[in-house]
């Protein structure tokens, strides 16, 4: 699976948008974990998983979202690429490493 | 010493103008100008999402509300015989309280030089939110928020020509000083994050009851006097420590924060009790 950077961005940008207009008016999950969920973090966490092993896409969509994220953030600019990226890396090795797939893969 | 070899220069080139890019973004004016940017650029679909996910966050939250229904209903139908009793005197005071507000023109409008602001979103992790009132707008670093229902929010952390950030009371890097309105003592309030706060350095004979209301106090020059933090949830205490704590219900819900007044200066008397936040920071 190869995708598309309008779409890729696109998905993006509405995910951090609806991280930080849309989910903080649900307050019934505040104290649990699902309000530290980032729906950046999971569809690159996703991408990654599902991309072919040599393609390198999912690393661009982890630096590109954790921009956006980062310019929503009150963290240092540069925390949410690095969370993403490292994602995408541990994701790659332990598909790398453990995982043995079709050849198709 | 051999030098590993460079097989996709557009790569390294990529990571080497990121890196570029990314120091820009920390220590550089560049940093804040972008930010303004993008939220300029982003600010009519954040302000149709946040106006659109109250409508569904209200029905969603009135559904999960539905479980917890019958067992409030119990509840208040026992508080509301307390209350109709309390009514009474309730009535007598804030006839007497009105015409003291008259009197010594006590209104908030009165009293502070306010900027009434939008809210456009929230941090990612919460905890902070953004408006749409900037440097533009005489905003300036460490001003309090608060709702005109006299709640207090947080206080502005970050400021770009035409938004800012607040740091919310429940932010893991704010403590203040708070007043236990029912006992009149004194405690520091800290933001523990996830949007919980608790109240410290009780001293202990205070008799801390749940429910009890919790107002900012002047005394740490953070917040103006009298405005609501919240009530008592629950009280922790033990024989070894000198103090009690509290752990306190924030009085404003997040999901619900919609207009916000930013407190800019005082219209009469000391206006460096604001000035003195900047400096304390």
């Amino acid at each position: 699976m190869k995708p598309k950077p309008f779409y890729t961005i696109f998905i993006l940008l509405a995910l951090v948008v609806f991280q930080v207009c849309f989910l903080a008016r649900f307050d019934f999950y505040s104290g649990t974990w699902l309000r530290y969920f980032n729906g950046v973090i999971a569809f690159v966490l996703i991408l990654s998983l599902f991309e072919k092993r040599r393609e390198k896409a999912s690393y661009g969509a982890a630096a590109l979202g954790g921009a956006m994220l980062d310019f929503y953030s009150e963290y240092f600019f540069g925390f949410w690429i690095l969370i993403s990226v490292f994602c995408v890396l541990a994701v790659k090795y332990v598909i790398r490493k453990y995982v043995r797939v079709p050849v198709f893969w | 010493m051999k030098l590993p070899k460079i097989r996709n220069l557009n790569f390294y080139s990529a990571v080497v103008a990121g890196g570029f890019f990314v120091a820009a973004m920390n220590f550089t004016a560049f940093g804040n100008f972008a930010k303004n940017s993008v939220y300029t650029l982003t600010q009519p679909i954040q302000k149709r999402v946040w106006g659109f996910s109250a409508d569904i966050s209200g029905g969603i939250q009135g559904i999960v509300a539905v479980r917890n229904a019958l067992k409030q209903n119990r509840e208040l139908l026992d508080r509301i015989n307390q209350l109709v009793a309390e009514n009474f005197q309730i009535e007598e005071l804030k006839n007497e309280n009105q015409t003291l507000k008259e009197a010594l023109g006590l209104g908030m409008e009165k009293e502070y030089d306010l900027r009434m602001a939008e809210t456009i979103g929230t941090d990612v992790v919460g905890d902070s939110l953004t408006i749409d009132k900037g440097a533009d707008d005489m905003i300036e670093t460490g001003f309090p928020v608060v709702t005109s229902n006299k709640v207090v929010i947080g206080r502005i952390s970050k400021v770009y020509d035409d938004f800012a950030k607040v740091d919310l009371i429940t932010g893991k890097n704010m403590a203040f000083d708070v007043k236990l309105s029912e006992s009149g003592a004194n405690g520091l309030a800290k933001g523990l994050g996830g949007l919980n706060i608790m109240v410290d350095l009780i001293p202990k004979d205070v008799e801390v009851k749940p429910g009890s209301p919790v107002t900012t106090s002047a005394m740490g020059g953070i917040f103006p006097e009298g405005y609501l933090v919240g009530t008592v949830d629950s009280i922790e205490k033990n024989d070894v420590e000198t103090f009690q704590a509290a752990k306190i219900k924030p009085a404003f819900e997040l999901g619900r924060i919609g207009e916000v007044f930013i407190i800019i200066g005082y219209k009469f008397d000391d206006k460096e009790n604001i000035g003195a936040n900047k400096t304390a920071e």
